[in-house]
């Protein structure tokens, strides 16, 4: 079955946001710093619970911090 | 009767069983692993309370586990029914394990979850760890099923002690097939991502 393949640019956000830390946003988007390290590299998708909270965390919009790219190869 | 005529079968079918889960965990998982560089990135992060609550998990039944068997392999199950010293000893290992696992795992989980320190990918571990919990039951009375019959044909009838001890394995292994289950979990986060 294919499975959606989700990009983010939290790396490049966090930076632009004072270089704020994995451990901060993760605070702020009540998640483990674990989870933001394995979004950042693409090999984690989160909820949309998540999706939103990391978005609010940097102000913008949901479709600014994420993007739809199609589907993944079957697994 | 020496216990370990069917502690070997029950052992191996377990075994077998585990390698065959984490083979098929392994196989539905994407192939593409995670490069050196994330995977340092990711071991420096701090270890998430479920993983190690899981570690504790592993510790207290496995020990459990290791200690009654080892009585029971070397005293014999026959002595564990005629001694009532034996019985007590064993029966106080279990339950002191039972319940260090109770409250040192499954209320701090529960407490965890509560206050909001399981995010949703522990959650997505805990929830995948009850596929390992039941397959590792499911097998250990397997291997029951099959060493019993063999053991006592001849005889044509199964001593009740057997009862208890099923029950006993049972509940032991679904405790350390727990843990396992969400520690494999994280592992295959930390080499395939978590998908």
């Amino acid at each position: 079955m294919a499975k959606d393949e989700i990009g983010n640019h939290i790396r490049r956000l966090r930076f632009d946001h004072n270089e704020m830390t994995q451990q901060e946003l993760a605070e702020r988007a009540g998640c483990t710093r674990q989870t933001i390290i394995l979004l950042e590299q693409g090999r984690y998708v989160p909820s949309l619970g998540l999706a939103f909270r990391i978005a609010r965390t940097f102000g913008l919009g949901l479709d600014e911090v994420f993007e739809y790219l199609g589907d993944g190869p079957a697994h | 009767m020496e216990l370990s005529s069917f502690m070997v079968p029950i052992l191996a079918v377990a075994l077998v069983g585990l390698a065959v889960t984490v083979v098929f965990l392994l196989r539905s998982r994407p192939r593409d692993t995670l490069s050196p560089e994330e995977r340092s990135e990711l071991a420096k992060a701090p270890m998430p309370r479920l993983q190690k609550r899981a570690w504790w998990g592993v510790a207290i039944s496995g020990l459990t586990f290791v200690t009654v068997s080892s009585i029971l392999f070397s005293q014999g199950a026959a002595a564990y029914w005629d001694n009532d010293d034996l019985r007590l000893l064993v029966i106080g290992i279990f339950l002191g394990g039972l319940f260090a696992y109770v409250a040192v795992v499954l209320v701090a989980m529960a407490k965890d979850e509560r206050d909001n320190q399981l995010d949703e990918r522990d959650q997505l571990i805990l929830r995948r760890a009850a596929t390992t919990q039941v397959t590792m039951m499911i097998l250990t009375l397997a291997a029951w099923l099959v060493a019993l019959p063999k053991m006592f044909h001849e005889q044509g009838a199964i001593p009740t002690v057997y009862l208890y001890l099923m029950f006993g394995s049972v509940i032991l292994v679904s405790l350390l097939g727990q843990s396992l289950g969400i520690l494999i979990g994280y592992w295959i986060g930390g080499r395939f991502g978590q998908r």
